[in-house]
């Protein structure tokens, strides 16, 4: 369906082009959501993608090569807006997760406190464990976007998960503290 | 609190941008689109091709009238250096006649004048033997 919508798009079909917007949109969205932690920054990121994709259709070979192309394109301008942004990375209300009930809340509280803890990471960690745990990307396909080399790959995701760990201890004992 | 990696993929799962996304979008290409043919009419109006070539068209009779000009001044010089060459040749050939007159009236003049000398020898001869 992709490569069908890739050659119309070559063409000059804006639909079909729409329809790659579609089927892309929720990974390029979420690699800059996850690592800006700002959603409008985020939709920003994604429509920077995209329009460069746009101009840039005919260097597009394949479906295989358009998600590709799509991630590092979207790996790169993420460490560009958050050079760019340098301020603070607290989540805004708007993008916590809705409260739900019994395990569910659980859940969602994990995920909030996981996203904060990913989103005090260095932007290296930050983006490997994006493409490891978001994209499920193996370690050489992340040194290959990343242009690094594959040990530092493997270590930065087991020290981006030791250090996520240990925030979140330190935020359970901040919790504690506050309660009792 | 302890978490598995199922629990950070769960966190770090994909999200959509929601709704209206493809159509802020394609509406943020339309526009672009729309500048980068503006802009591209307005470099079309004023690039630096275009530019001389107006400039040409309306400089061309300015650059005939001058070549117009310079050409008739060219031949005017020329016709006058050639009666100056002409006249200069008139000159000299006429000194030339002059010369070889002069020198022909020499030539009469000094026979005459022998021709005198011996008449007058032989008178005074005739006179005075």
């Amino acid at each position: 369906m992709v490569e069908m919508a890739l050659r119309q798009a070559g063409r000059g079909d804006n639909q079909a082009f729409a329809e790659i917007v579609s089927e892309y949109q929720a990974m390029i969205f979420s690699i800059g959501w996850h690592f800006l932690g700002d959603r409008a920054l985020a939709e920003d990121l994604a429509q920077d993608v995209f329009l460069e994709l746009y101009q840039g259709l005919d260097a597009i070979q394949s479906a295989a090569h358009l998600k590709y192309w799509l991630r590092r394109v979207a790996v790169n301008r993420a460490i560009d807006y958050g050079r760019r942004k340098k301020s603070s990375r607290e989540l805004a209300l708007e993008e916590v997760e809705e409260p739900a009930t019994g395990d569910a809340q659980t859940d969602a509280l994990l995920s909030e406190k996981l996203r904060q803890a990913l989103a005090r990471l260095p932007e290296k960690q930050r983006m490997i464990l994006i493409l490891r745990y978001q994209e499920d990307r193996g370690p050489t396909e992340i040194a290959e976007l990343l242009k690094v080399p594959v040990s530092t790959v493997k270590s930065a995701l087991q020290r981006g998960l030791e250090e996520l760990r240990g925030k979140l201890a330190r935020k359970l004992k901040e919790v504690r503290y506050a309660f009792f | 609190m302890h978490f598995s990696e199922d629990d950070l993929r769960f966190a770090l799962r994909r999200k959509d941008p929601g709704a209206g996304f493809t159509q802020r979008l394609m509406a943020r290409i339309n526009q672009a689109e729309t500048n980068s043919f503006a802009s591209s009419k307005i470099e079309t109006r004023y690039s630096p091709l275009w530019l001389p070539l107006k400039l040409r068209a309306a400089l061309t009779p300015v650059l005939i009238a001058g070549l117009a000009m310079a050409g008739w001044l060219g031949i005017a010089q020329y016709q006058q250096l050639q009666k100056r060459r002409s006249g200069e040749l008139a000159r000299r050939e006429t000194m030339l006649a002059l010369r070889i007159t002069t020198a022909k009236l020499n030539h009469v003049f000094d026979r005459v004048r022998a021709s005198r000398k011996a008449k007058s020898g032989e008178s005074s001869y005739e006179n005075n033997p």
